[in-house]
């Protein structure tokens, strides 16, 4: 058990964050519902706004994507993707808090806890990124 | 803009702000832990060249003093064989002087 939380601690310090980095930055893209929904669906369904959150959503996975090769700026990048899951995650709790009749429902518990473990990816990947790009411009 | 939004701009902002700052602290401290290292490793070069250059002196003195003993020791040598002489010529004259008398 000891080597198990030992090898977890490792992959989270040691391991490169490159190819899952790649990896979710395609998926995401292909995943991007602007790439398969128009804004007239979202308009249907009331959230219009959903549909220009995915854009910008999309923006970022290109940016991540086209500058994997200059850290620097995919920091940038990323950071954004952070501060945009922050920001949905903020938008959907303070909407479940206001609203008046809705129950805490299991699903919701569900979807949080994975908000919660994409943030901490996210966080990861972040925080490797720049204390890669910090001391790359300190030593050059 | 309704309220949920402008409370998930407002978190974006002072997380931005925050993480911003952190990472200008982070930054000065390696900074300054880089410009120390730096200033070591200039004062043990300089310590370095130092002696390099003190080898140097002292490797030229040595050479000049090597040649000067050799001088030394080969002038003793050539003395050490004349005193042979003249100690040899000296118990020769003693000789020669009590014979007379």
């Amino acid at each position: 058990m000891r080597d198990l939380i030992q090898k977890y601690r490792e992959i989270l310090v040691y391991h490169d964050h490159q190819p899952l980095l790649l990896f979710w930055a395609v998926s995401d893209f292909f995943n991007n519902q602007v790439l398969w929904t128009d804004l007239a669906f979202w308009e249907e369904m009331g959230q219009p706004d959903t549909y220009y959150l995915y854009m910008v959503y999309l923006f970022i996975s290109i940016g991540i994507l086209s500058t994997l090769n200059r850290i620097d700026w995919c920091a940038r990048f990323v950071f954004s993707y952070l501060l945009l899951h922050i920001f949905s995650t903020v938008r959907f709790l303070t909407d479940l808090y206001m609203a008046p009749d809705v129950e805490f429902e299991l699903v919701i518990v569900k979807n949080l806890t994975i908000t919660f473990v994409y943030f901490v990816l996210w966080v990861w990947i972040y925080t490797k990124m720049k204390a890669e790009a910090v001391h790359k411009k300190i030593n050059g | 803009m309704d309220s949920a939004t402008i409370t998930a701009i407002i978190t974006c902002l002072i997380t931005g702000l925050l993480s911003a700052g952190g990472w200008k602290f982070y930054e000065s401290v390696l900074k300054g832990r880089s410009e120390r290292r730096k200033e070591e490793i200039l004062a043990r070069n300089a310590y370095r060249d130092d002696l390099i250059e003190r080898v140097d002196k002292l490797e030229s003195e040595r050479e000049t003093y090597v040649k000067a003993l050799t001088i030394l020791k080969s002038d003793v040598a050539a003395m050490r064989v004349e005193l042979g002489f003249v100690k040899r010529e000296n118990e020769y004259l003693k000789l020669k002087l009590e014979s007379k008398l």
